[in-house]
C-alpha cells in the first residue's frame, strides 16, 4: 500500500485543507441530528469525483436521492438489494478493471444489511478481495423501518422487537462485533470510525482509498440514531464522543489482519456515563449496568490484545 | 468493412459445455458463477476457458447465487456484457436480484438448467423452477437440443441489447436431458459472432458526466409509465426475436422458426404443443403417425415469456383439438402452465378448440415415444368429437 502524503501531517487541520469539493448538495433529507449525512459528506469529500455509490433501501439511499426532491449527490449512484449490495458493487468494480476505467465503487449500507441479511455477500466480497469500499453506518438496528433489533444491537438495548416489559428487559444477547469478523477475512483494510472523531475518520477514508488498489476496504462508522436511541438532536456528537471515551466503541484499524489502535481516550469514563444519555437504556438498573461494563471491558481487552500482538511483532 | 469468415469448430460436447461456449463466443465482460446441479459444469467449463486464455471475462466466483446475480446486475448497470447460470433452488436464492434486472432494464443473459424443486429430494428435470418466475419481466426462451443452446445464447444477447428491448433474457434448457447430453455442436468463431453482435450504446452508471443515471422513488404516475414501457418492450420482443432468428439463419445457416416452430402443420387436423427437450421425441412420433395417415402436426414453443398468443392463435385456429405436454404444475389452477396460457390465449379469440393437458416428465420421469403416442392417440380421439378428460397426469394413469 502506498503511504498517503497526508499522513505526514499530524495536525487534523492540514487534513481538512486537502479536502475537495463538496459532492453532497446542501440541505439534508435525514432526521435532524442524524450523523449519517455527515459520514456520507466526508466519504464524498475524500474519495472525490470518481466515486460511484451503491446504496440499499434504507436511510442511505434516501440521502442519495433526496426522497423525490432531487438528487442530493453529485456522483452516480445505484440502489441494490440489502442482501447483496456488496456483490453489486463488486460486479461493477470487476467491469471497471476489465475495461481499465477509473472509478471507486463505494457501498453505503446500514448495520442491518452488513451484519444480517447482507452478511454473506459482504463476507464473500471481503474473502475475494473485491476492490470496493464498504462503509457500514452502524446505528445498532433497523432504524429506517423503525428501531427493530439487528445483530449489531447491543445487550439490554430497547428496540421495538426487543421491548421492555414484565418478561423482557431489552435484547438478551450481545451484539455481533462485525468489524473484527471482517478484519479476520484478512482483507486489505478494516477500521472502526466515529462521527465524533472526524480527523481519524478522514484518515481512514484515505487509507481505504489506497487499500482498494489491492483488496477490499471496510469502514464501520458509529452513527448514533436520534429517533431510535432516544436522545436530543443536539446531543449526537456528544453521544458518539462518549461511546469512544468509555471504551464502548474503540477506534482501531487493521491492514491484512494487523491491528492498530488509532485512538486511546486520556481518561476512560465508566459506561454509565454513556448509557445514561440514551433513552433506549432507560430501564437499566445498577446490576445490569455493571454487567454491560463487563461486556465492554471484555471486548476492549480483546481488541487491545489484538493490537498488542502486532506491536510486539 | 472486411467480412470475417465463419470458421466453425465441431465438437461433441454436453449441453452445459455448449452453454459455456455460447457465452464464450459472445465475449462477455463479467460472469457471476455459483455451482448447482445440473448446471455445475457450465461454471467449470467457463473457469477452464478463462484458465486456458479463451475467455477474457472477469469471473466472479460468488459465495451464493444471490451474489452471482448481484454481481452481474452491478456490472451490467456499469455497461458490461454479462452472463450467469443457475438452476432450481439457486434461481430462487437469487430471486430478489433476478426481479431487479428487468426493472432496471439491464440486458443480462443467463441460462437456466430446468430442474425440479425440493422437497422431496431430487435434482431431476422438470420445468417447475422456471415456471415459478415467469412473471418477473425476463424473456424466457426454451430450447430443444445442445446446438440450439449455443445459438440461442447468441440470439439472446442480440435481443437483450437491442435499443428497443433492453430486457434480460433467460435461455432455459432441460436439466440432465440436455445439460449432460453429448452431441455434436458447431462452435462459431468469436470474431464472426462479434460481427453479428456489435456492442450497443445504452444508458449506464459511470464516473463520466455523460454517463449518469439515477433512480428515484417511484410514485404512482412515474411507476405506471415505467411499467407500461417495460410491458411494451416485452411485446416488441416477439417480432424482434422472429427477425433475429431470420438474420441468424442467414449468417450462421441455422434457424429455429422464431418464437414457435411448426412441424408438419401444413394440412394437420389436430396438433401437439411441446416445449423443451422432449420435442425431439415428439418429432419421431409425429413422423410415425403421419406414415399411418394420421394428420397430426407439432408446435414447438420457443418463447414462453412473452407468451406468443397471436402466433399460436393463428396457427391453431383451424385445429379440431390440441394436446399440450406440460412439465410443470400450476398449483391452484388445475393443470400445467403451458395449458393455462394456451387456454387463455384461445379464449379471447372466441375459439372453442378442445385442449387436453398432459402432465408428464415430473421429477425426471422420461417422456418416451410410447408415452407421446398415447397423447397423440387421445388427442386424435378428441378431434373426432369424443368426450375427454381435461387434465391427465400421465405417470398416474
Amino acid at each position: 500500500m502506498t503511504e498517503n502524503p497526508l499522513f505526514k501531517f499530524p495536525k487534523a487541520r492540514r487534513v481538512y485543507d486537502q479536502i475537495g469539493e463538496d459532492r453532497l448538495s446542501h440541505g439534508i433529507i435525514a432526521c435532524q441530528g442524524c450523523p449519517e449525512e455527515l459520514g456520507l459528506r466526508y466519504v464524498l469529500r475524500t474519495i472525490g469525483e470518481d466515486a460511484v455509490l451503491f446504496g440499499i433501501p434504507g436511510c442511505s439511499i434516501l440521502m442519495f436521492m433526496g426522497n423525490n426532491q432531487g438528487s442530493y449527490t453529485k456522483v452516480p449512484w445505484m440502489m441494490g438489494a440489502m442482501t447483496n449490495i456488496s456483490a453489486m458493487a463488486s460486479g461493477y468494480s470487476r467491469y471497471l478493471q476489465r475495461t481499465n476505467q477509473k472509478g471507486t465503487p463505494i457501498v453505503i449500507a446500514g448495520d442491518g444489511s452488513a451484519s444480517d441479511v447482507g452478511f454473506q455477500s459482504l463476507s464473500g466480497a471481503a474473502e475475494r478481495g473485491e476492490k470496493i469500499i464498504f462503509v457500514c453506518l452502524d446505528n445498532e438496528g433497523y432504524m429506517n423501518t423503525g428501531m427493530q433489533r439487528s445483530s449489531c444491537t447491543p445487550y439490554k438495548s430497547w428496540t421495538s422487537t426487543t421491548p421492555v416489559g414484565d418478561f423482557s428487559q431489552g435484547k438478551s444477547t450481545d451484539s455481533k462485533y462485525l468489524p473484527v469478523l471482517i478484519a479476520f477475512h484478512n482483507n486489505a483494510y478494516t477500521a472502526t470510525a466515529n462521527v465524533a472523531f472526524l480527523d481519524d475518520y478522514i484518515k481512514k477514508l484515505y487509507k481505504a482509498k489506497d487499500a482498494i488498489q489491492s483488496g477490499m476496504a471496510y469502514i464501520h462508522l458509529f452513527c448514533p440514531c436520534v429517533t431510535g436511541w432516544r436522545f436530543g438532536t443536539e446531543k449526537t456528537i456528544e453521544v458518539a464522543q462518549k461511546a469512544t471515551d468509555t471504551n464502548y466503541y474503540p477506534l482501531w484499524e487493521a491492514e491484512y489482519g494487523k491491528f492498530n489502535m488509532t485512538y486511546e481516550p486520556k481518561k476512560v469514563l465508566p459506561i454509565k456515563d454513556y448509557l445514561s444519555m440514551l433513552g433506549k437504556y432507560r430501564h437499566l438498573k445498577d446490576p445490569e449496568i455493571e454487567e454491560i461494563q463487563n461486556h465492554v471491558d471484555t471486548r476492549y481487552n480483546t481488541i487491545k490484545a489484538l493490537t498488542q500482538k502486532d506491536q510486539a511483532a | 468493412m472486411d467480412m470475417v469468415q465463419n470458421i466453425e469448430k465441431l465438437e461433441v460436447c454436453s449441453g452445459n459445455k455448449s452453454a459455456a461456449y455460447g457465452a464464450m463466443v459472445c465475449n462477455p465482460d463479467v460472469i457471476g458463477i455459483y455451482p448447482i446441479t445440473p448446471q455445475t459444469s457450465v461454471v467449470e467449463d467457463l473457469s477452464q476457458f478463462k484458465a486456458d486464455g479463451l475467455l477474457e471475462a472477469e469471473i466472479l466466483e460468488a459465495e451464493g447465487e444471490i451474489s452471482a446475480m448481484g454481481s452481474v446486475l452491478g456490472a451490467s448497470a456499469g455497461g458490461a456484457r454479462t452472463f450467469s447460470s443457475t438452476s432450481s433452488m439457486g434461481l430462487f436464492f437469487m430471486f430478489d436480484s433476478y426481479i431487479m434486472a428487468p426493472l432496471y432494464r439491464l440486458p443480462i443473459v443467463m441460462v437456466n438448467s430446468n430442474r425440479e424443486l425440493l422437497p422431496p429430494n431430487t435434482v431431476a428435470c422438470s420445468h417447475q423452477d422456471i415456471m415459478e418466475v415467469i412473471e418477473t419481466g425476463w424473456i424466457h426462451i426454451h430450447v430443444e437440443d445442445c446446438q440450439e443452446i449455443l445459438d440461442t445464447i447468441i440470439m439472446a444477447y442480440k435481443l437483450a441489447e437491442d435499443q428497443d428491448i433492453l430486457l434480460p433474457v433467460d435461455v432455459c434448457y432441460d436439466g440432465f436431458y440436455l445439460s449432460y447430453l453429448r452431441e455434436p455442436v458447431k462452435i462459431p468463431s468469436k470474431e464472426f459472432v462479434n460481427q453479428f453482435l456489435p456492442r450497443q450504446d445504452r444508458p449506464t452508471i459511470g464516473s463520466n458526466s455523460n454517463k449518469f443515471t439515477c433512480v428515484y422513488c417511484g410514485t404512482d404516475q412515474e411507476m405506471a409509465e415505467l411499467r407500461y414501457r417495460q410491458q411494451a418492450a416485452m411485446e416488441r420482443s416477439k417480432d424482434k426475436l422472429e427477425q433475429i432468428d431470420k438474420d441468424f439463419g442467414q449468417q450462421f445457416g441455422r434457424s429455429y422458426g422464431g418464437i414457435i416452430e411448426e412441424y408438419r402443420m401444413e394440412d394437420a387436423e389436430f396438433a401437439l404443443l411441446c416445449m423443451g427437450s422432449h420435442t425431439g421425441t415428439a418429432r419421431v412420433v409425429i413422423d410415425k403417425k403421419r406414415e399411418q395417415g394420421i394428420k397430426v402436426g407439432l408446435i414447438k414453443l420457443r418463447l414462453f415469456r412473452p407468451f406468443p398468443q397471436e402466433k399460436l392463435v393463428s396457427v391453431l385456429q383451424n385445429m379440431k383439438a390440441v394436446g399440450v405436454i406440460d412439465r410443470s404444475v400450476a398449483f391452484g389452477w388445475k393443470g400445467g402452465h403451458i395449458y393455462r396460457e394456451l387456454r387463455s390465449a384461445l379464449y379471447g379469440h372466441g375459439l372453442e378448440i378442445p385442449v387436453a393437458d398432459f402432465i408428464a416428465g415430473l421429477g425426471g420421469h422420461d417422456i418416451t415415444i410410447p408415452l407421446i403416442e398415447r397423447i397423440v392417440d387421445q388427442t386424435n380421439s378428441i378431434s373426432q368429437g369424443k368426450s375427454y378428460q381435461e387434465i391427465t397426469w400421465l405417470a398416474l394413469e
